[in-house]
């Protein structure tokens, strides 16, 4: 039995656009369970990123209702917001976005600094075993610029996780990546996943997408399609692909 | 300039260029405005002021028809063979002649004026000022008996007013009046010059003069005269150099009691406007200094931000040097502006208070507007502007389009860095000190700013402590008393013994000064000579103390004046006696403006000086002051008269040093507020993505807000630091520059906990309040901005 974490009802933003209004996301219900592994696709422009930033409160939706541990997010005061931030949700930018004068571990520690849940002790260390775990402990006093942006991404995801979020969002997360740093960072979060964090990812990457157990497909701002997979292996991964592919294109993809 | 020619020439890409900068820059370009609208408004209105006080000076003395010397003396010694001799000098166009009445004191509104006045007769001659002091009055009424016409010196003196009743004593008796009017008169009328003159009727001068005559038939000094000479018009001397080689020639300025030239009653009267204007100029040139630290610091953050933009319109084929003009265009543009209107503002604003100095000067302002000093001021305000435009923009340069659009700027934005670590505690003070140390140049120009404005403000203070408090006055060499005993015969070494006892019943005496003065002749010139019982109570500056009876003491203004040095031999004469002096050393003094010499009692002797020396106390605790004079004044009434000191400094010059320290404040809390506001704009364009990513980790606007207001409070708090530096070592030269027209050449500068502390709170509490408010865009920071960023 899925427990849901987080649902949307009747969803909908729109941006006020050349006099009129652009309506992106329409009437959207949406509910995300908890310790699941989440994927919406869709293509360039379907509403996917507005979609993510609304259900995480970083953005406010113009009408319906997100609601988050028997609150509408809403409707949430700034104040309200903020907290939420570094005690329930994680967040990773397809820009990776790190603050550019802290250094890598700084970044992380400032979110855990901010969450006041842990001595300042505890959160340096909590950091040290993410960025290891991340890989980038060697390169932990070298500011963002000064490394690649794989090593940004993954620091930025250790960020994400510092404050163990009940959920963490993830906008293309590999949008920026090359092969290889898009294959890590992919593992890193399969891996939180494994260990029970709950994931909601925007991607039109279809190899992201792979990784999901539950697919979304996105367009003009309505889910149109949802596919559910098993739990993702690596050495399934072609099978998954060919079906994946399959069901995508069945919705023109 | 040749790109500004360009431009003018049909550069239409520029031009559109500078109206969409000035469209989209709007702040930047404003603030630019403002900071030389409140400058060329400042500076207008003050240059306005003071020249529209001095043109009034002059126009007074051309309607008055003043005479070039002017030299008292007492009625019988002035013989109408002198007058000829002065008549029959080459270097004489004109004398005249008229008497007057002694006046020792001159008491109004309970206070008292106890320099000499010259009571004389209104006659058709007589001019007075309108009762708001704006001009002159078209009819004079004629005195009836019981009335008189002041100075408006007197008036500010003794803070009366037309209508009040005024008690002169003279040799004949004290007698009352009622002030009918201000009289013009533009030699003795300023509140800063001793002597003063009064007319009144006929009537009642000859009764005065009646009963004067019956009670001192002869010699006495209580009838004076005074000659008024215009040198010829082919004289080319100096009125100083004529009155010199005049005394040379005739020996009229020796026989007198005082003389004074118009060149000096100018300088005295124009003294306070002078130093005012100067030290308030002196703080608006540094406030330009300010404006242009303000725009080349906006350009170099413009340059950084725009970095891309750069770029692109490079890779479209604008060349640096169109870049660069548009820059100048840009920013003198807004200097431009600001100029014209601040001009326009200072026009109507010199009208309304021009007439603000006439308390002081006592003769109604004549409006003048300083086109021509502005003119100049402004060209020069351009032309450091285009240099420093010109090299600032040199980076320009350097921005190669390849570079600037695959992300060159990061490098630029954060050079070095401090290791302060992040605090979980201190969370948004250590990240605000981190980006403080990230961006440091971006905060160099306001450290800058905020150090000269606390060294102007700690000048301001320490000046104002300086006149308010008795230690500090004293260690620059002023004489400040509580209580001055002055003598009704000459007092004996008994005497004064007597009355420090009495003094001592009720407050220990912390000093003692016996001393008097009067003017003496120092080569060939009438220059006011202390003579103390004991000289070493003054503090030397260089040499020492004038002890022995041959010996006088100068203050480095006559040294300068009359070109000597300690050691040289000078010629001092007393009524008709002369004797050479040595220069033994230097000391201080404000009297006469620094124009003053000091002797011992044995040594004015030696020229038949008699001198009635005065004592003078300054008290460990002049609560018992007021009761001490009373009880002094009971027993010993006819021998002493003595009256309580109340300040270092006449509360008029302190109202003006205050005045001056609110301008200097307010001046430099709404040049911190517009400083803020541009840096914080440029600051926050170039930050706006880390603001967005702060946001989505869940800090609140309220926390980031909090994180600028403590950088910009860094920034003045460092800042702070280094204006107090500067100021413990320059403000003591700038004081003495500013102040050597009042005679201070050494200035002892005494910092208390508040000359340091006030400007440094006042300035950082500024900059925090400002940097939290002008941060209020923080709060419109999408974090979904970040998905289109980059």
């Amino acid at each position: 039995m899925n427990h849901t974490i987080l649902s949307a009802k009747n969803l909908c933003k729109s941006f006020a656009h050349n006099g009129g209004q652009l309506h992106v996301l329409s009437h959207v219900n949406f509910e995300l369970y908890e310790g699941e592994f989440t994927v919406i696709m869709g293509a360039s422009g379907s509403g996917k990123s507005t979609l993510l930033y609304a259900l995480s409160g970083m953005d406010r939706a113009t009408a319906g209702e997100v609601f988050y541990g028997g609150k509408d997010i809403v409707k949430m005061k700034e104040k309200e917001l903020a907290k939420l931030r570094y005690t329930d949700f994680g967040f990773i930018f397809q820009q990776m976005h790190l603050v550019s004068n802290l250094t890598l571990f700084e970044n992380v520690a400032v979110s855990g600094y901010l969450a006041k849940r842990k001595s300042a002790n505890e959160v340096k260390r909590r950091t040290d075993e993410l960025l290891e775990k991340m890989s980038v402990s060697q390169i932990k006093t070298h500011l963002p610029s000064q490394v690649s942006g794989g090593e940004q991404q993954r620091c930025a995801v250790a960020r994400a996780v510092i404050n163990e979020p009940k959920v963490l969002f993830a906008d293309e997360p590999t949008g920026a990546l090359n092969r290889k740093n898009t294959t890590d960072v992919l593992d890193l979060l399969t891996e939180l996943n494994r260990e029970g964090q709950c994931v909601l990812m925007v991607t039109h990457d279809l190899r992201a997408a792979l990784r999901g157990k539950r697919i979304l497909y996105l367009e003009d701002g309505k889910i149109i399609g949802e596919l559910t997979l098993p739990e993702y292996r690596s050495a399934d991964e072609k099978a998954r692909e060919t079906q994946v592919n399959a069901w995508l294109t069945s919705l023109e993809w | 300039m040749a790109y500004l020619v360009g431009m003018v020439g049909g550069d239409m890409e520029i031009l559109t260029l500078l109206k969409a900068n000035i469209r989209h820059k709007k702040g930047s370009f404003v603030s630019v405005v403002l900071l030389t609208l409140i400058i060329a408004t400042s500076v207008t209105t003050i240059v306005g002021i003071k020249d529209s006080a001095f043109q009034g000076v002059y126009a007074s003395h051309d309607m008055v028809g003043t005479p070039d010397l002017w030299i008292e003396y007492y009625a019988y010694k002035l013989t109408d063979d002198m007058i000829r001799e002065v008549e029959n000098n080459a270097r004489v166009k004109a004398v005249n002649v008229d008497e007057f009445l002694t006046v020792g004191k001159s008491l109004m509104n309970g206070n008292e004026y106890t320099n000499t006045a010259m009571l004389m007769k209104a006659d058709g001659n007589t001019m007075l000022l309108k009762e708001d002091l704006s001009g002159l009055q078209e009819e004079v009424p004629m005195l009836k008996k019981g009335e008189i016409y002041v100075s408006q010196g007197l008036l500010s003196n003794v803070d009366g007013e037309v209508g009040q009743k005024v008690t002169l004593t003279t040799f004949g008796g004290d007698f009352e009046f009622t002030v009918k009017g201000v009289l013009l008169d533009p030699y003795f009328g300023a509140s800063v010059i001793g002597w003063k003159r009064y007319c009144i009727s006929e009537e009642d001068y000859n009764e005065i003069r009646g009963k004067i005559e019956k009670l001192e038939p002869e010699e006495t000094q209580a009838i004076g005269k005074f000659m008024e000479i215009n040198k010829a018009d082919n004289c080319s001397l100096t009125r100083s150099q004529f009155r010199r080689q005049l005394n040379k020639a005739t020996g009229v300025v020796d026989l007198g009691y005082g003389s004074l030239t118009k060149d000096m009653s100018i300088y005295y009267t124009t003294l306070f406007p002078q130093i005012i204007s100067s030290i308030l100029l002196v703080f608006l040139m540094l406030l330009l200094a300010i404006v242009l630290i303000v725009t080349v610091h906006s350009i170099t953050m413009e340059i950084e931000s725009n970095f891309v933009t750069f770029g692109v319109l490079k890779a479209q084929g604008f060349g640096t040097g169109k870049i660069r003009a548009l820059f100048l265009a840009q920013y003198l543009l807004a200097e431009l502006l600001g100029a014209v209107l601040g001009i326009a503002i200072s026009i109507p604003l010199i009208g309304a208070l021009a007439n603000i100095f006439v308390v002081i000067i006592a003769v109604p302002a004549v409006l003048s507007v300083p086109f021509a000093f502005i003119a100049v001021l402004l060209g020069i305000l351009f032309l450091l502007s285009v240099v420093a435009i010109v090299i600032v923009t040199v980076k320009v340069q350097r921005i190669s389009p390849v570079r600037a659009i695959s992300g060159a700027k990061k490098e630029i934005y954060f050079d070095s860095r401090l290791k302060a670590a992040i605090s979980r505690r201190l969370l948004s003070g250590s990240l605000a000190f981190r980006q403080f140390t990230s961006a440091k140049r971006r905060y160099f120009g306001t450290f800058i700013i905020v150090g000269i404005l606390v060294f102007f403000m700690m000048t301001i203070n320490v000046l104002s402590h300086t006149v308010s408090s008795k230690s500090a006055s004293e260690s620059m060499g002023m004489v400040v008393t509580e209580i001055d005993v002055s003598p009704m015969r000459k007092l004996t070494d008994k005497d004064f013994s007597e009355i420090e006892k009495e003094i001592e019943q009720s407050a220990k005496i912390q000093k003692r000064y016996y001393y008097t003065a009067s003017y003496f002749s120092f080569e060939g010139e009438q220059i006011m000579c202390q003579t103390y019982k004991d000289p070493r109570v003054l503090p030397q500056l260089k040499g020492r103390a004038p002890i022995y009876d041959n010996e006088i003491a100068v203050s480095p203004i006559l040294l300068d004046e009359f070109g000597l040095e300690i050691g040289d031999e000078v010629i001092v004469g007393w009524e008709g006696e002369k004797e050479k002096y040595l220069i033994s050393g230097t000391f201080q003094i404000m009297n006469d403006v620094g124009r003053c010499f000091v002797m011992s009692q044995k040594g004015a002797e030696k020229l038949g000086y008699d001198a009635w020396l005065w004592g003078c106390y300054s008290l460990e605790d002049d609560e018992e002051a007021d009761k001490i004079v009373d009880s002094l004044n009971k027993k010993f009434a006819d021998v002493i008269e003595a009256r309580r000191n109340q300040g270092m400094m006449d509360e008029t010059y302190q109202t003006v040093i205050l005045f001056m320290q609110i301008i200097i404040y307010v001046f430099s809390l709404l040049f911190s507020l517009i400083v803020v506001y541009m840096v914080c704009a440029k600051t926050f364009v170039q930050e706006r993505t880390d603001i967005g990513i702060y946001k989505a980790i869940g800090f609140t606007a309220g926390k980031l807000r909090l994180q600028f207001a403590i950088r910009f409070l860094t920034a003045a708090a460092l800042g702070s630091c280094l204006g107090a530096a500067f100021s413990y070592i320059f403000t003591a030269r700038i004081l003495e520059l500013l102040l050597y027209g009042i005679g201070i050449t050494s200035f002892k500068t005494t910092f208390g906990v508040l000359t340091f502390l006030l400007p440094i709170c006042v300035i950082s509490t500024g900059f925090f309040i400002f940097a939290y408010l002008s941060s209020a865009k923080v709060k419109k920071v999408e974090i979904r901005e970040l998905v289109q960023c980059e």
